[in-house]
């Protein structure tokens, strides 16, 4: 520090280097404050409360419910089939979404790297088509494709066969795989770009095989991504209802029930608002968890680099 | 330490904005609204599901609105049509009835479910007034009680189905079974079923729906018929307030079914657990075929007049049968009973017009309108020769109509429901696997009702 910055005068007006908060501002958050408070922190207090009664959708707890305290709390706790959905939400979630969604759409972005223009536009817009359709096509695609006399029952050369119902979680799961690669080709296809050319170039001329440019350049470098794709593949399948609805109901049984198909059958089909809140709640923790980890993550990278510029 | 008071500072505030707001909204969501005003009536009904076709329920209470409003000026008639299957049907309906702004004047609502609705205190007792409706004293009792819970009658039934045997007489002949066919026991079943496995192999031997897929509607017109055909069809048990999860009758039930399963006599499950299967059933009778299925009585009607593809052969090649008890014991004849009821708004601002609106249904002409287009038989015993009813769909609609006074049904409380999935996860796990017992089928019963309403609540029946 020299002592010109000492004797100067001190700076008038504002600082402009530290944070301020502008009181005049709540007036402009005061909109979004009243969505995000309306919409969203309101839907979630009430659906903790009704979690905690015995509401019910008919019957005579419909109108006259009343607080139960733990009581549904102690039933979640002990019911076999919360933990069994819970399971195959686990099974679904990680399957479909982590390793097969980030997985595909990995060897997608990679493989279409070296892929000669006209067939990384075709595979590409494919991929893209698949997450853009609603869930419903997606459901009755997949639907079509998996029963007796389908498109896979052919294939396999026994048109008689049933894969949905043989292997009823595989294929809800491949049906939601398919639809969230084309996204992660996608965080895929970014990141790959952001690798320096030169890094692969020198390995090329050192005449590193391409498995192993993959296994030691590539990856490492993908590693953020892997994450946070990871992660955003978790959150977009927790929720998925809809696809396994459709496609299989929950059923054969309770083969498919994940947990957002179990809240919708406790709540809407043997009418249990209150302990189907309870469930949603549940799922709610999960996502917020995973969602909490994915802003992490997906802050990390920026924040360092702030720091050393 | 300036710095962090400030971001502290930022965060109250922008907690204290979210609270703030919270709380208006919070206060401000109380209102719970009224009704649509005294001179409109607002009217519910499931618009693809019930009627036979897309179109038919639209058209049908458009014109019973013309009819009112023709006959009413002043009067507006607003109809609700609800989208979708029974599952469906009832929950949009039971959400319309939690607020009085929303809740219909009218509303159809499929019988099993007209208890729980009472129970929940969205329907008015019609008992005055059905005490001075004439139409009402030809209503057999069982169908007056379908819709009553402790002697007050909420709902009136505007169409019936029960269930029979239907068997293609082609596919017996060529089997060399006898035409006509009927069985006295569920034994005869699996024998004609096993004849047919071995001498028409191109043919599905027998279609009996069980399982998940369909909901209470699923398994009532499936294989909910047989245990209403059991030694002990007791679903509640009214001295003891519980549900029975083992019995006599449910497991003649599973025996039954897992004798299918293992013997590989019914329908692939692809076909029997699609979501749409009640409504695939007509279709799967004629192609690919089954030479035996636990039919309704809407399946005649569907082949002749509502459906393509029509199947006017049906008349020469399909007989019906009723369904026998288990060992033959009794009548020989049961079935379940199944329909859809007209019910009324418990605090609706004009019930004198609502009443008036469901007195004009019940009329003969709109009421068999209604019944031919729902392929249901009329409440009305008196209407069951009616030409205008036979004719539709001859000869199936007479041979069904012989079967309402065997019929009984299924007890609809708020509790039912997971009794049903109980019953539907134990038929499915049947249907699915033959390695399914009927004791593992016991089990699951004694689960879902033990996980769904305490196992206290779950009976087992000598």
């Amino acid at each position: 520090m020299s002592s010109d910055t000492l004797t100067a005068s001190p700076p008038q007006g504002r600082r402009l280097d530290k944070r301020r908060f502008e009181w005049g501002s709540s007036v402009l958050l005061l909109p979004a404050g009243i969505l995000i408070a309306a919409v969203f922190v309101y839907a979630v207090i009430y659906s903790f409360y009704i979690g905690l009664t015995n509401l019910s959708l008919l019957g005579p707890k419909a109108v006259a419910y009343n607080f139960t305290g733990a009581a549904n709390l102690s039933r979640l706790v002990n019911d076999p089939f919360f933990l069994h959905s819970l399971w195959l939400t686990f099974i679904f979630v990680f399957g479909s979404g982590v390793v097969g969604a980030t997985v595909i759409g990995m060897a997608l972005a990679v493989l279409m790297q070296k892929a000669l223009v006209p067939v990384r536009l075709f595979t590409g817009a494919v991929a893209l088509i698949a997450f853009m359709l609603p869930p419903v096509t997606i459901a009755i695609v997949w639907y079509a494709a998996s029963v007796p006399q389908g498109t896979l029952a052919r294939i396999f050369g026994n048109p008689n066969s049933d894969p949905l119902f043989s292997a009823p979680l595989l294929f809800v799961s491949l049906a939601n795989t398919w639809s969230l690669a084309g996204l992660a080709m996608l965080m895929f296809v970014a990141a790959l770009r952001n690798i320096p050319k030169d890094i692969t170039e020198a390995a090329t001329i050192e005449r590193v095989g391409a498995v192993r440019r993959f296994r030691t350049i590539t990856l490492p470098l993908l590693k953020p991504t892997v994450v946070t794709c990871g992660l955003l593949m978790t959150l977009l399948s927790l929720g998925n209802f809809t696809i396994v609805w459709l496609m299989t109901g929950g059923g054969p049984g309770t083969a498919t029930t994940i947990l957002p198909v179990y809240s919708y059958q406790q709540g809407f089909e043997f009418n249990n608002l209150g302990y189907g809140a309870l469930l949603g709640n549940v799922m709610l923790i999960i996502t917020a968890v995973f969602g909490v980890g994915y802003v992490l993550v997906a802050r990390g990278p920026r924040r360092k680099k702030g720091r050393s510029s | 330490m300036l710095r962090k008071s400030r971001r502290l500072r930022i965060n109250i505030a922008c907690a204290a904005t979210v609270a703030v707001v919270t709380a208006l909204a919070v206060s401000g969501c109380g209102n719970s609204g009224t009704g649509p005003g005294k001179n409109v009536i607002t009217v519910a009904f499931g618009s693809n599901y019930v009627m036979a076709t897309a179109a038919l329920a639209p058209a049908l209470y458009e014109g019973l609105a013309k009819q009112f409003e023709a006959a009413h000026p002043g009067v507006t008639v607003r109809l609700i049509p609800i989208p979708g299957s029974p599952n469906d049907i009832i929950t949009k309906l039971s959400l319309l009835y939690r607020s009085p702004s929303t809740a219909p004047t009218i509303a159809e609502i499929d019988s099993v479910d007209v208890a729980t609705f009472a129970q929940a205190g969205y329907l008015l007792p019609l008992n005055k007034d059905l005490s001075g409706a004439s139409w009402w004293q030809g209503f057999p009792q069982t169908i007056k009680n379908e819709a009553a819970l402790n002697g007050t009658v909420y709902a009136v039934n505007q169409g019936e189905n029960v269930q029979a045997l239907a068997y293609n007489k082609v596919d017996f002949r060529k089997a060399g079974l006898p035409v006509p066919w009927h069985p006295k026991t569920w034994q005869d079943i699996i024998n004609a079923a096993l004849a047919i496995k071995k001498n028409v192999p191109n043919v599905t031997p027998v279609w009996f729906e069980g399982g998940t897929s369909d909901g209470t509607e699923g398994v009532a017109l499936g294989v909910g018929n047989l245990l209403a055909a059991s030694s002990d069809p007791t679903v509640y048990d009214k001295s003891t307030g519980k549900w029975v999860t083992d019995s006599i009758g449910l497991r003649q039930t599973f025996s039954f079914i897992h004798a299918l399963t293992v013997n590989n006599l019914n329908a692939p499950v692809a076909d029997l657990f699609n979501p749409n299967a009640t409504g695939n059933a007509t279709a799967y009778m004629m192609n690919p075929g089954a030479a035996i299925a636990l039919a309704s009585n809407y399946w005649g009607s569907s082949w002749l007049k509502n459906d393509a593809p029509a199947w006017p052969q049906a008349t020469q090649d399909i007989g019906i049968t009723p369904l026998p008890t288990v060992n033959g014991q009794g009548a020989d004849i049961a079935t379940l009973l199944t329909g859809w009821d007209q019910g009324i708004y418990s605090r609706a601002q004009n019930p004198g017009l609502a009443w008036q609106f469901l007195n004009l249904m019940m009329q003969k002409q709109n009421l068999l309108t209604a019944d031919n287009d729902g392929e249901w038989i009329p409440p009305d015993t008196a209407y069951t020769s009616d030409s205008l009813y036979v004719n539709f769909g001859a000869p199936f609609q007479t041979e069904f109509a012989k079967l309402e006074p065997y019929a009984t049904e299924w007890p609809g409380t708020a509790d039912f429901p997971i009794w049903s999935e109980a019953f539907q996860q134990a038929t499915g796990a049947l249907e699915q696997s033959a390695g399914t017992t009927v004791s593992s089928a016991i089990q699951t019963m004694n689960t879902f009702v033990g996980e769904g309403l305490g196992p206290s609540n779950a009976e087992t029946r000598p």
